[in-house]
């Protein structure tokens, strides 16, 4: 599954721009803005940085999937309950975003720290 | 030193002979930005995320990551043509005088960075094993953490007898070749 690249730009009239580098801008959207006025400042930054976000994301769970960082995260009672909730829930958000399986961060093996694969 | 000692002398390194500078880098370049009917609206400086620097020889530094091409497609069927992909610059320096530039692929969704072949064809992606070796450095430097073999592999690119740097612009005889410069900067004094 392709996406436009990031990173993401929003116009004040909802226009949802793509400024990846090495061509010119690239119009992805344009939104509409429901709901409370106050909100739509926030929901422009949220929207412009997804790209960006997700790629991050994507990164630091390969990080938390390296085998010694997985493992000093479970030998670590005082850290290891939250630390798999957070995780967890990063991995569902993954699955969601790319629409691809997403392996278990405690599961990926030594030898094939590759994050995802087709579903 | 010669071109290709200079690119010998860094593929014969492993990760653990350098020193790896984040932002700051003081690389800045200015980056002409553009408006969507293409013309030049203003200039922003851009940095590269890392720099290297050979502990034995504080002459050979390498500027990496900053991105090329940020919407890279790579031909069907290819393996990871269905997924983003972007070049990203690796900028050699000898004495602070840019030397030699290698372009490299990141593909998958940015999980792995790769050689970019100068041409991608319907078989397989001969790639000289020198450029496979430094691709290899570079990954294992600052890449994600995945393997490169393995992406090495699924991607059809093989290791090949072929020079690097390529000495001239090879033509392009595959009807998915795509236009890829060879990069080159020169060689150091």
């Amino acid at each position: 599954m392709k996406y436009t690249p990031g990173p993401w730009r929003m116009k004040n009239n909802g226009e949802l721009w793509s400024h990846a580098r090495g061509g010119t801008p690239q119009l992805v959207a344009s939104v509409s803005w429901m709901g409370d006025q106050e909100d739509r400042a926030g929901n422009m930054r949220v929207v412009e940085a997804s790209v960006e976000l997700t790629e991050a994301l994507d990164e630091l769970y390969l990080l938390a999937a390296l085998p010694q960082v997985a493992q000093a995260i479970q030998s670590d009672p005082a850290i290891e309950p939250k630390a798999r909730l957070i995780l967890d829930n990063a991995r569902e958000i993954l699955q969601k975003c790319t629409g691809r399986r997403t392996p278990d961060w405690r599961k990926i093996p030594a030898h094939a720290n590759r994050l995802t694969h087709n579903a | 030193m010669t071109i290709d000692e200079y690119l010998k002398t860094i593929i014969s390194t492993t990760p653990k002979d350098w020193t790896v500078v984040t932002r700051p880098t003081l690389r800045h370049a200015f980056a002409v930005q553009v408006n969507d009917s293409g013309e030049e609206e203003r200039i922003d400086f851009e940095e590269p995320p890392a720099i290297l620097a050979l502990k034995k020889n504080l002459s050979i530094t390498i500027a990496v990551g900053t991105v090329e091409q940020a919407k890279y497609k790579i031909p069907v069927p290819t393996p990871f043509s269905q997924h983003n992909a972007r070049t990203l610059l690796a900028d050699c320096f000898y004495d602070n005088v840019i030397v030699h530039r290698e372009r490299l692929v990141s593909v998958d969704r940015q999980h792995c960075i790769l050689p970019l072949p100068t041409h991608w064809t319907k078989e397989k992606q001969p790639i000289a094993l020198g450029k496979v070796a430094f691709a290899q450095l570079i990954h294992e430097l600052v890449g994600p953490f995945s393997d490169f073999g393995e992406y090495f592999e699924q991607s059809g690119m093989v290791p090949s007898e072929l020079p690097w740097p390529a000495p001239t612009k090879p033509a392009q005889t595959q009807d998915m070749a795509l236009p890829v410069d060879s990069g080159d900067a020169g060689s150091p004094a």
